[in-house]
């Protein structure tokens, strides 16, 4: 995988910002989460990704979702605490079931267990829940952190939920006594700046194995303007110790957003950069820590998630306007106050992979 | 050009007698021991000096410096495109909400005073701070002095001996003239920093109270030597320097530990530890105390920030506006929680939010102020005022009567120039005074 390049082939975008873009498992829908209460979808069947009928009567931010394992069902949950679920291959989907007050505010992640039957969710009240797919129902309630609760991630292998928060802390519950059961230290991701909290836990994926735990972030270096170099971290699933720790940029990287797994075996990472523009990187996964990326892309603005298709070869990283920042008004020629945007960059390898 | 206060360069089209009395003739030679401690000089009216004198107000003056975002805080505009994530919450008053960031304080509205059409011009640090801080008038030739140096010096220190402008606040303290533009250094802040009392506060063990008073003879006559060769702000200004040192000594208390109770309400964080020392000094009788927050910036994750920061604010602001409610001092307390801008409601590729002064909000409370009056408005995305706009110079403005000042009617006599307190092309915000 020495030679690997991918480069841009189409970026869709939307009329409203976006969250992390997720392929649906049989290649054809590209979904996001959207800044303004809805679930964005392309249809990449034709030349030319194609959006369809937004969906989801969400409110504030679609940062949480995922997708069943086998069957069309995605899971959603907005910034003020509503989880749904719909058949995201519905011309207009219809909510499967509501959950109005999930969570008391921000849902920050959902992932679901190796069935399906079940998934969980975290968020701003610090609490990490257990629904039935199939319903909704509540089934655990999981206390014990100190701070939002970022991210969570169910085990490939036994179902283990693990999740993250602001101050680094990741947890690995013991499901039978609703109680924290060991924990990983990454809160060298964290920073009390002044009067405000830095950094967190922003990401996490499993290595195919299961044996590797990553979890991405940064290191702050101070508050308001966050700045810090992006850092990923791997922790050994059978001893919680710490395998290796990746920087994977300068200080104006930023955070470390999103980092996953590909199929050829490399490992995939993106950045989103302040005051700089952020980075797509893969590393050599036997050596994470070595110093050179296997591939470096460095032209795309503020990435902040990144998936790959089922085909194995297009990924998708969802991205922002260039340019976007800027203080006092922007307006077109119309002086319409312009807003942001989030294309999607959908990349392919330069050559077909084996 | 810069000009300050000298009487050699009096305006040549002004010549009463008034305008070139000095501030010692004003107070006929003050009172003994506490005459450089500020206020009530030759740059005003001397009549309007004497009516201030016996005026108790007093004004804490919150300064969210960098930017907080009114989205997150005052003006939320939930569920829209540039609303972010957070909920709105109601509050006291019925129909008005806050963002869900501000659960104490949504529980004090009724006692607040919230302008929400707040427009002004400048988008950078730099410029806006102090441009804010003096309240934005027009050029007139002369560095108008920051909010607090204007009120030290237009309503004087009062009787409590302290210096009457106290900026509590993180980092270094120490003396802080730049604030005081033309009205000359002794209006300064003396800056109180990470909430410790000045270096050398209290007297050596060593220092005996007759070699104490043997050094003070012999620093008046350096001081008589000294001024006697140069012009009278300079000695008056370190006068001032020296007298407020001697009045700390005396007022040590103020630093002690605080009650843990008092800890667990405005929050075990700089804010908190500082908005404390602010209500302790105003308690004490400081005639103008600034407390200022640090690190509202954010034009990187600014979402997450003010997840951080707001309930920071919400828990000290509403412990102090609660305690001073509680002692009755709102009567005679002006509150003010501002910064030199809000946010932008564009939401750039940091997640975060710019600068924006086009449309903002401003929070007070106190006297003079009519409670309960949220005024202004934006659109629906919060991108424009959509109400009359109010600049900082209406706030001067609305400010000082809240203060009992006449604004339109007062002047600064700088060196013989007639100057305006405030922006003569701005008055006072009527819907904000009770």
């Amino acid at each position: 995988m020495n030679n690997v390049q991918y480069k841009p082939v189409a970026a869709p975008s939307t009329d409203r910002q976006l969250f992390n873009a997720k392929f649906s498992h049989d290649g054809k829908l590209l979904i996001a989460g959207s800044y303004q209460g809805d679930l964005r979808r392309f249809e990449l069947t034709e030349d030319e990704p194609t959006e369809l009928t937004p969906f989801g009567n969400h409110h504030g931010w679609v940062q949480a979702f995922a997708l069943h394992p086998t069957e069309n069902i995605l899971v959603s949950g907005d910034s003020w605490g509503k989880l749904q679920a719909h058949d995201y291959t519905q011309e207009n989907p219809m909510p499967l079931w509501s959950l109005e007050d999930a969570h008391d505010g921000w849902i920050r992640s959902v992932a679901f267990s190796n069935t399906g039957d079940w998934f969980a969710t975290c968020g701003m009240d610090q609490v990490v829940r257990i629904f039935q797919t199939k319903n909704g129902k509540l089934r655990h309630e999981l206390q014990g952190h100190n701070a939002d609760v970022y991210h969570v991630l169910i085990h490939p292998h036994d179902d283990s939920v693990v999740s993250a928060d602001a101050l680094g802390n990741i947890i690995h519950w013991d499901m039978k006594k609703n109680r924290p059961k060991r924990q990983f230290d990454a809160s060298e991701t964290f920073l009390a700046h002044r009067l405000q909290d830095v950094g967190g836990v922003q990401c996490m994926t499993w290595s195919p194995d299961g044996t590797t735990l990553l979890a991405g972030g940064t290191r702050p270096k101070n508050g308001a303007t966050v700045q810090g170099i992006p850092i990923l971290i791997g922790f050994s699933w059978e001893t919680t110790e710490r395998t290796f720790l990746k920087e994977l940029g300068a200080t104006s990287d930023c955070y470390c957003e999103d980092v996953a797994y590909h199929p050829q075996g490399f490992l995939m990472a993106v950045t989103s950069g302040t005051p700089g523009t952020g980075k797509l990187q893969f590393l050599d996964s036997q050596k994470p820590d070595s110093a050179e990326p296997l591939f470096l892309l460095s032209n795309l603005s503020n990435c902040h998630s990144l998936d790959v298709h089922p085909d194995g070869e297009m990924i998708a990283v969802t991205t922002t306007v260039r340019g976007s920042n800027g203080n006092g008004r922007k307006v077109d020629a119309d002086g319409n106050y312009i807003g942001n945007t989030s294309p999607i960059q959908l990349l392919t390898p330069d050559t077909p992979m084996e | 050009m810069t000009q300050t206060p000298n009487n050699s360069e009096r305006h040549p089209l002004c010549n009463t007698a008034e305008h070139v009395l000095t501030r010692r003739q004003l107070l006929g030679g003050g009172a003994a021991g506490m005459i450089g401690l500020g206020g009530l000089g030759g740059l005003v009216n001397p009549l309007f000096a004497e009516e201030m004198k016996s005026k108790e107000k007093q004004v804490l003056f919150i300064w969210i410096d960098g930017g907080m975002s009114q989205l997150e805080s005052w003006d939320p505009k939930p569920n829209t495109q540039f609303g972010g994530p957070f909920r709105s919450i109601p509050t006291t008053i019925p129909g008005i909400h806050v963002s869900e960031l501000m659960p104490k304080t949504s529980q004090i509205m009724h006692k607040l005073a919230v302008d929400r059409g707040v427009s002004t011009f400048d988008n950078s640090h730099s410029a806006g701070v102090p441009r804010i801080n003096r309240g934005d008038p027009k050029d007139r030739g002369v560095i108008y002095p920051y909010f607090g140096s204007a009120v030290a010096n237009l309503m004087g220190p009062g009787d409590s001996g302290l210096p009457p402008y106290v900026w509590v606040k993180p980092g270094s303290g120490g003396f802080k003239y730049q604030d005081a533009g033309f009205l000359g250094p002794k209006f300064g802040a003396l800056a109180i920093g990470e909430g410790e009392p000045p270096p050398n506060i209290l007297l050596p063990e060593t220092l005996s109270s007759t070699n104490n008073a043997d050094r003070n003879t012999l620093r008046e006559f350096a001081n008589r030597q000294y001024s006697q060769k140069r012009p009278p702000k300079f000695s008056e200004a370190q006068n001032f320097v020296y007298d407020t040192a001697q009045a700390l000594m005396q007022k040590r208390s103020l630093f002690d530990n605080p009650d843990p109770k008092d800890v667990a309400r405005y929050g075990d964080t700089p804010l908190g530890r500082d908005m404390l020392i602010g209500r302790k000094m105003i308690e004490a009788g400081v005639r103008f105390v600034k407390v200022n927050s640090y690190g509202w910036d954010t034009h990187g994750d600014n979402f997450n920030a003010h997840a951080s920061l707001m309930p920071r604010f919400d828990q000290a602001f509403t412990a102090v506006v609660e305690d001073l409610d509680a002692r009755g001092m709102l009567d005679h307390v002006l509150v003010i929680a501002m910064s030199e801008f809000g946010r932008t409601p564009r939401i750039n590729g940091h997640i975060g939010r710019d600068h924006w002064p086009e449309a903002w909000s401003i929070a007070m409370t106190g006297t003079g102020i009519k409670q309960g009056a949220i005024i202004g408005s934006t659109n629906d995305d919060g991108t424009w005022v959509t109400s009359e706009p109010h600049d900082i110079g209406h706030f001067f403005h609305t400010w000082f009567n809240a203060l009992g000042i006449d604004s339109e009617h007062t002047e600064y006599i700088n060196d013989g120039q007639p100057l305006p307190i405030a922006d003569d092309d701005c008055s006072p915000i009527r819907e904000l005074l009770s």
